[in-house]
């Protein structure tokens, strides 16, 4: 036995010489995250590459208890507000973080928030306000959504990260937090090499990327031809399932938990009905199903402190969007603009947060106090 | 391990084994009736061994081989047996084939006097559900397993510890590393191939299918091979001297072959208990020598048939083992044909051909390729396949799969032979001293490395079979 310790002993520490040698190389060598006056996690140049990874390993930012904005939902979010524009609006008065993800619903909206208030003290909840941006492509079921062959069965994007690096722990009644947030940046030093070779392997493999999925060059001019459109449709059928109102059931029911709970936790709350285009929203069997719950939705939090619904359905030409769902570059100024006029009302001249606030700004059927 | 090797005593060892086989059985299960249906199957298993052993009858094994079979085919619910007469809850099946191959092969040997011995409970347990071998193999004989095992190996050397930690760490490198990259790949490309809505039109659909599964084998090949690795080095950190299932497949120069190196306990154990008793059984009754190359052709088929079906209960492993069972049979023809037509040494003269040895290498591995798409499809999937390829599109998958196999194979040995050549120094460094724990520390490094890029953890693939 003396020889298997022996031999155990001895490869151990050469792993330990071997690790510390390669975390001292790549701090010194690897790009920092870059330290911008607010999170985005869509930049892809930060060394944690993917939205999720960026948010659930780089999130400590938001425990400081100035005024916040976080945007919260799927791609639409990230690519329709122009961040520039948005931080150059409400700057004087907040620190926009934008915490979209791509491809995401409900639930994994959701794990964004807990993740989020897992860090903040009562104090900087209270100084936040969420803006949660939803369409009719966010309600697909998690059975249909987190359940392929490539993941174990479930885990959104955001699970995956939870349990890659081994902070949290998987078993049969939910994750076990390994590393506590409060140790998470120093984790995340620690893991350097990692996220080091994980950069390496994504620039290196980014031809291959490009290739299959790349994007239209110029986005402020591209049509979408009617194979495309077809296409798209049938993708959306793939992601959302059956054609019927219960259809949204689960995930109605998430949103409104979601949306519950950031109230009561002394945050504040936009939620944004984003656009389609037109020809988006007349062929779509669901859209009329969504319109519905979401309508009630908006009704049950009518009246709540800290609520307030804004409405951008209007928005809504078909010449303003490059895809079936993301808007042109040049619009996504104005698309910031009209969140910036509902977010003003919110944050007082001095910084602080606005109090109580509950209505609609609306273009669309629910009328309520308009953004001046 | 530690506890393994507290004390020498062989009756101590065979107890701590006992109960690392108990605990890792326990993984499988969330509540203890899931063990049920396994334990009164060994059992069964073990009372039909005690009567062959005392009778020593061909009646007695007759009998006890039945009653094993009905019980197994009864509880790995075979679909041609429908849901009427299944058990009504969910119960551990993982390791039941395994399992079958030792009960039967002690039913058979114990009747023939290979084995001659009273054969203890608790050795029958160790035996039958060892934790290293119980998913998959590799298929251990009796009397090896009870000559090598436990016999207070504290007398190793450094360079035997090391060298089983290196085949240890070289298999997680082929799980991980190797099979988890191609199984990425895989996954992604057989899902569009998979969808009717997504799959390509006929020329690309032929060529994506191809990349299916020439990567799916691939996957495979590493999965288990390098699962055997890892089995086959704790193994010898325990004592345990376990035989080695694979042997280079891919320079097999032929199909059956080709099956000498792939699985080879498998193999090894259907050679011995079916097709050696088949070829008896056909020549007693077509005693013509003429005709017993031809009763190869046939003993091949129903051989490898056999084995093909073993791999699971659905129809689509019929397909496979009739698909395996007309490689095996078609190989051992052409031989024959061959022969027949050149001579003995005008086919041995073109067997030494380069452009014939990689034709045939080419062959076999694409002919391999196409035959496991029956593990990764349905019946569903296999009929969707076949109509959007038809037999023109898996026809000419065949030959792009084996003109891409005979290719690869041909640049490894190119590449391979001066690489060899060039890296030798590093070869005999690696083997040894600090250099060889660095070398072993950086690859436990890639593996915990590439181990983050995926989404899920590499599952061995052959736990379902």
């Amino acid at each position: 036995m003396r020889v298997i310790l022996r031999q155990g002993a001895a490869l151990l520490a050469c792993l330990a010489l071997l690790y510390i040698g390669l975390l001292g190389l790549t701090l010194s060598f690897a790009h920092r995250p870059n330290q911008e006056p607010g999170l985005d996690a869509s930049l892809g140049n930060s060394i944690f590459r993917t939205e999720p990874k960026y948010i659930y390993l780089n999130r400590t930012p938001l425990r400081d208890s100035s005024e916040k904005i976080v945007l919260l939902g799927a791609s639409n979010v990230d690519a329709g507000f122009n961040l520039t524009e948005l931080r150059t609006l409400l700057h004087a008065t907040a620190t926009v973080h934008k915490l979209a993800i791509g491809g995401a619903n409900l639930t994994e909206v959701r794990e964004v928030i807990d993740l989020v208030q897992e860090v903040q003290s009562e104090e900087a909840r209270r100084h936040e306000i969420c803006v949660l941006g939803i369409w009719y492509g966010m309600f697909g079921e998690d059975r249909l959504r987190w359940y392929s062959p490539d993941r174990s069965p479930g885990d959104t994007d955001i699970d995956i990260e939870r349990y890659r690096y081994g902070f949290e722990w998987r078993t049969a009644r939910g994750p076990i937090t390994l590393v506590p947030w409060y140790y998470i940046d120093v984790a995340v030093t620690a893991i350097y090499p990692f996220l080091f070779l994980d950069q390496l392997s994504r620039d290196s493999l980014e031809w291959l990327s490009d290739k299959y999925h790349a994007q239209p060059k110029d986005l402020d001019t591209v049509v979408m031809t009617e194979d495309e459109r077809g296409r798209m449709m049938n993708y959306w059928t793939g992601i959302m399932g059956p054609t019927r109102l219960s259809t949204f059931d689960e995930q109605f029911a998430v949103l409104e938990q979601s949306g519950d709970l950031i109230l009561a936790e002394g945050s504040r709350l936009i939620l944004v009905d984003l656009p389609l285009p037109k020809w988006h929203k007349q062929r779509s069997p669901y859209q009329s199903y969504y319109e519905d719950r979401r309508t009630q939705e908006v009704k049950r939090w009518m009246g709540r402190p800290g609520f307030v619904f804004l409405d951008m359905t209007d928005l809504d030409s078909d010449a303003d969007f490059y895809d079936e769902v993301h808007p042109r570059p040049r619009v996504t100024v104005s698309w910031a603009r009209r969140l910036a006029g509902a977010l003003s009302p919110l944050l007082s001249p001095n910084g602080a947060v606005a109090g109580a606030v509950a209505g609609a700004v609306s273009g669309g059927p629910l009328q309520g106090s308009r953004v001046p | 391990m530690i506890v393994f090797h507290l004390f020498p005593s062989q009756a101590y060892r065979w107890s701590v084994l006992a109960i690392a086989n108990v605990i890792f059985l326990g993984t499988y299960i969330s509540e203890l009736q899931q063990i049920g249906p396994l334990l009164a199957f060994l059992i069964v298993s073990y009372i039909t061994i005690e009567l062959v052993h005392r009778h020593r009858s061909g009646v007695a094994a007759l009998i006890g081989i039945s009653l094993v079979l009905v019980t197994y085919v009864y509880l790995k619910k075979f679909s041609f047996l429908g849901d009427i007469y299944t058990l009504r809850f969910s119960y551990l099946v993982v390791g039941l084939s395994y399992i079958l191959f030792r009960v039967l092969h002690l039913i058979i040997d114990i009747r023939g006097r290979d084995i001659t011995g009273s054969i203890k409970p608790l050795a029958f347990f160790n035996y039958t559900c060892n934790f290293l071998s119980f998913v998959s193999g590799p298929i251990q004989l009796y009397q090896d397993s009870a000559q090598s095992a436990y016999h207070g190996r504290d007398g190793r050397s450094g360079d035997f510890v090391f060298h089983a930690f290196r085949r240890i760490i070289s298999g997680y490198v082929k799980v991980i590393i190797i099979s988890g990259i191609t199984n990425y790949l895989f996954l992604h490309a057989s899902e569009r191939i998979l969808t009717p809505g997504l799959a390509p039109e006929s020329g690309r659909l032929v060529a994506e299918y191809g990349f299916c599964a020439i990567t799916y084998m691939i996957y495979l090949y590493f999965n288990f091979s390098g699962y055997m690795d890892i089995v086959i080095g704790v193994g010898r950190l325990l004592g345990q001297d376990l035989p080695e299932n694979f042997n280079q497949p891919f320079l097999a120069r032929n199909f059956l072959e080709f099956w000498t190196r792939w699985h080879m306990t498998l193999s090894q154990w259907f050679k011995t208990y079916l097709f050696n008793p088949l070829m008896s059984l056909l020549i007693n009754r077509v005693p013509q020598p003429a005709m017993v190359p031809y009763l190869g052709v046939t003993a091949f088929f129903i051989t490898f048939f056999v084995m093909g079906i073993w791999h699971g209960t659905t129809m689509v492993f019929v397909i496979y083992g009739l698909l395996m069972g007309a490689g095996a049979s078609a190989n051992k023809l052409w031989q024959l044909i061959m022969v027949d037509r050149l001579g003995r040494q005008g086919y041995r003269a073109l067997s030494e051909q380069p452009l014939y040895i990689y034709s045939c290498r080419g062959l076999t591995c694409g002919f391999f390729a196409i035959g496991v798409t029956c593990l990764w499809v349905n019946m569903d999937q296999l009929r969707w396949l076949w109509s959007a390829l038809g037999p023109a599109g898996i026809s000419s998958a065949l030959l792009l799969t084996a003109t891409v196999c005979g290719v690869a194979i041909f640049l490894q040995d190119f590449v391979l032979l001066r690489a060899r050549k060039w890296f030798a120094w590093a070869a005999v460094l690696s083997q040894r001293g600090v250099f060889g724990n660095f070398w072993s520390a950086a690859q436990i490094l890639l593996i915990l490395m590439v181990s983050t890029f995926f989404h899920k953890a590499p599952e061995f693939v052959y736990r379902v079979f």
